[in-house]
């Protein structure tokens, strides 16, 4: 059986990466089969995080549908405008326009066309590959283009791809770095999962942040622990995260700024650094999230 | 049967085995193209039949394993009993695995439309159930690995 | 009226911190700001303005209604529905699954007996508060809603419109992380994209998406600030590099204890801590952002 922990903050900058990457470490220096999946799409990290690339080992084009105009039969009665609830279509000196940044392919206008002009047509949104990190860790990794839609089924497709070759190669924990937000990507990236774990700062903003997250996670039911991190930047507030039984916090870690050295020489905090104390304070915690998802 | 599925997606994939298969309707693209993909025409039910759908991990008769994937799970077994006796089962390919994304409810319109009764696994997503439920069909959760010959023998129901 | 965006690439390099100290600077100087939050996320700018919001919209988008006497049970709109949002219970019922809506309105036009009709569904709201200078706009997306893109278009519309029907004289939007299309929407409306990165690995590797974003805007006057400049153990070399390579031109606000500070306590640098170099910097950035746009 496979356990899927997701890695989400609500708000940026919080230290999902960092979790992520080091929890990955973690969990392979502990015997785990693990695959990690960097489900940050718009700007992902994770592989950088855990080395760089050692080797490619799987790619696919990740392609989104878009509708097609044949100028040749265009009308211009502009039904096509009117129907289209994207505001992809624009009518340009008398005939329609398309915008392929916002087109999603459902081809309502396809539905309307009384001269048949419209067909689908399929563009590139965006890549996915699987790479073995210099940690030696696999990781799905996917990269939408910049400026396209769709990033939460690009998400959805890495999970699946994740899923099967963990299936194949017999992994038991997949471990997922998720977008920050609560848009859909971050829901692509939660539903299904088995843990939730939040990462958040110690400021009204984080917080205001982990609690959206909190209340979009319950509407999908999965368990959830937080962890505060760099919680010495403001004592008295990260003490009343704490206290929040809902966010359920296992443990908490200071501000390092050898944090910012590991990632410029791309191996991961816990390797590196590992008689810190945030490192001990990270096993510390891993160690009961094994426990969470063990149960 | 034809069901409409809305996946456009031929892209070339390259790397590790494992059978990634290409055409019409896989694969990691998404969008309007309504191409009908073939989910495999099941039988007519026959009458005083009731039918069982189950999950299952492969391709062996009773001998198939329960999935621990539901909507995206390899194969679907389709078993006609009558009275306590198995009168067909039909192993399917699931044509629905690959798809993007509402996997689960194709495979729920397919097997609503081949009018099961009972459906077999090991877990169903909220949105499946939801649907399963409001058709009438009674889900019948067993854990990944067993047998469909021992979960339909514990149904009192034999070859 | 001038446009400036502020955003985009990594989360955390310090957009929405930047994004406020530059409304209040401007707001100083005499100008009439309107600061417009698009982080519909997680909207927090207004936080630092210690503020309260008024609702004044309601973001809807399409979401189809089943008229259930007219239905037939014919089945075409499953057909035709890209996401498989409706189920047909052959014989029984229709059923309509709105979590996986995404709105296309298919269904409304292929339902033969006009059984599915357009209804609406609240996404999210715009909120505002215009008691002082700079006045402040903030869209927000309702949680579990999936229409980010959607919430940002229409705040940023509304804010582009008061900003025109009240003669503000500039308009600062807060544009969250990412590279996708909602921020290339709001991008596309400004006169100048101000990008905010850091000097860390993970920081260049974003911007660096980030600027070919940028890229395929022409006519964009483009600056760059890079903040927390000063951290320890941070690269600077291969960012800087990089920054001349493109040609663009680049302010640095120095790493400061005192902005964190500000930060926690909820308050703009530039205002309680007005002597400490981030505020310093901030305040000369603002000086060659005034003279950049006349």
């Amino acid at each position: 059986m496979i356990q899927e922990i997701v890695i989400a903050s609500g708000k940026g900058g919080t230290g999902k990466t960092f979790i992520s990457s080091n929890l990955s470490y973690f969990l392979l220096k502990n015997g785990f089969n693990i695959l990690s999946v960097d489900a940050d799409v718009e700007a992902p990290d994770l592989l950088l995080a855990l080395g760089g690339v050692k080797k490619k080992i799987f790619h696919e084009d990740f392609y989104g549908n878009i509708v097609d105009i044949d100028y040749s039969k265009c009308i211009g009665c502009g039904l096509c405008e009117d129907v289209c609830r994207f505001n992809a279509i624009s009518i340009k000196n008398g005939l329609p326009r398309i915008d392929y940044n916002s087109c999603e392919g459902f081809g309502a206008c396809m539905l309307v066309c009384p001269v048949k002009a419209m067909s689908m047509k399929k563009i590139r949104r965006g890549n996915i590959f699987i790479a073995i990190s210099n940690e030696n860790i696999p990781i799905v990794t996917g990269d939408l283009d910049v400026g396209e839609r769709n990033s939460g089924l690009l998400v959805y497709r890495l999970r699946n791809i994740a899923r099967k070759y963990a299936l194949e190669k017999g992994l038991n924990i997949v471990v997922i770095d998720a977008a920050p937000g609560i848009g859909c990507p971050v829901v692509s990236s939660i539903v299904g999962a088995n843990l939730l774990i939040i990462v958040i700062e110690p400021t009204s903003q984080s917080l205001k942040g982990a609690k959206r997250l909190l209340n979009l996670s319950k509407k999908l039911g999965l368990n959830i622990v937080s962890i505060i991190n760099k919680y010495d930047l403001n004592q008295t507030f990260s003490k009343k995260i704490e206290k929040n039984d809902e966010l359920n916090v296992i443990g908490k870690i200071g501000y390092d700024e050898n944090v910012v050295k590991a990632y410029s020489l791309m191996i991961p905090f816990l390797k590196l650094y590992p008689e810190d104390s945030v490192s001990k304070n990270l096993i510390k915690i891993f160690y009961k999230i094994l426990s969470e998802v063990k149960s | 049967m034809n069901i409409f599925v809305i996946s456009n997606e031929m892209g070339r994939t390259m790397g590790y085995g494992g059978g990634w298969r290409r055409g019409r309707g896989f694969g990691g693209g998404y969008g309007g193209g309504w191409i009908p993909i073939n989910m495999p025409a099941m039988t007519p039910l026959q009458p005083n039949t009731m039918r069982i759908a189950a999950t299952v991990d492969a391709n062996n008769g009773l001998n198939s394993p329960i999935s621990f994937r539901a909507g995206r799970a390899p194969y679907i077994a389709i078993i006609d009993v009558s009275g306590n006796k198995i009168t067909s089962i039909n192993i399917y390919p699931n044509m629905a695995m690959n798809i993007p994304r509402g996997a689960g409810i194709q495979l729920a319109q397919w097997l609503l439309n081949g009018r099961i009764s009972i459906f077999i696994a090991s877990n169903v997503g909220p949105n499946v159930e939801m649907v399963l439920r409001q058709a009438g069909v009674k889900i019948h959760i067993v854990s990944p690995g067993t047998m469909l010959g021992s979960v339909l023998a514990s149904m009192g129901i034999s070859a | 009226m001038k446009i400036i965006a502020v955003g985009g690439g990594k989360g955390g390099t310090g957009k929405t911190v930047f994004a406020a100290n530059l409304s209040l600077s401007f707001a100083e100087k005499g100008y009439k700001v309107l600061l417009v939050d698009l982080d519909v996320d997680n909207p927090c700018t207004y936080t630092l303005f210690k503020r309260d919001l008024k609702r004044v919209k309601t973001i809807s988008f399409f979401k189809p209604k089943l008229l259930e006497d007219k239905c037939t049970l014919c089945g075409e709109c499953i057909k035709y529905c890209p996401v498989h949002a409706l189920v047909l219970i052959p014989g029984k019922k229709l059923l309509f699954i709105k979590t996986l809506c995404e709105g296309c309105g298919n269904c409304t036009i292929v339902c033969p007996e006009k059984a599915i009709v357009e209804d609406n569904m609240v996404i999210g709201y715009i909120l505002e508060n215009r008691d002082s200078n700079p006045s402040i706009i903030v869209g927000e997306l309702i949680p579990g809603e999936r229409k980010t893109d959607e919430v940002m278009r229409d705040t940023l519309k509304y804010g582009i419109n008061i900003g025109l029907k009240d003669k503000y004289d500039l308009i600062i939007l807060d544009i969250p992380p990412g590279t996708g299309e909602g921020i290339y929407n709001a991008f596309k409306e400004a006169d100048m994209i101000i990008s905010i990165t850091e000097p860390t690995k993970l920081g260049l590797n974003d911007f660096k998406k980030l600027c070919k974003l940028i890229g395929k805007m022409s006519n964009k006057k483009h600056i760059t600030i890079i903040n927390k400049y000063g951290l320890k153990g941070g690269i600077y070399r291969e960012l800087i590099q990089f920054i001349k390579k493109l040609k663009i031109d680049f302010y640095t606000i120095p790493y400061d204890e005192k902005m964190m500070e500000a930060y926690i306590l909820g308050q703009p640098v530039i205002k309680i801590y007005p002597n400490t170099p981030s505020s310093q910097a901030i305040k000369k950035i603002t000086k060659k952002i005034e003279f950049i746009l006349k």
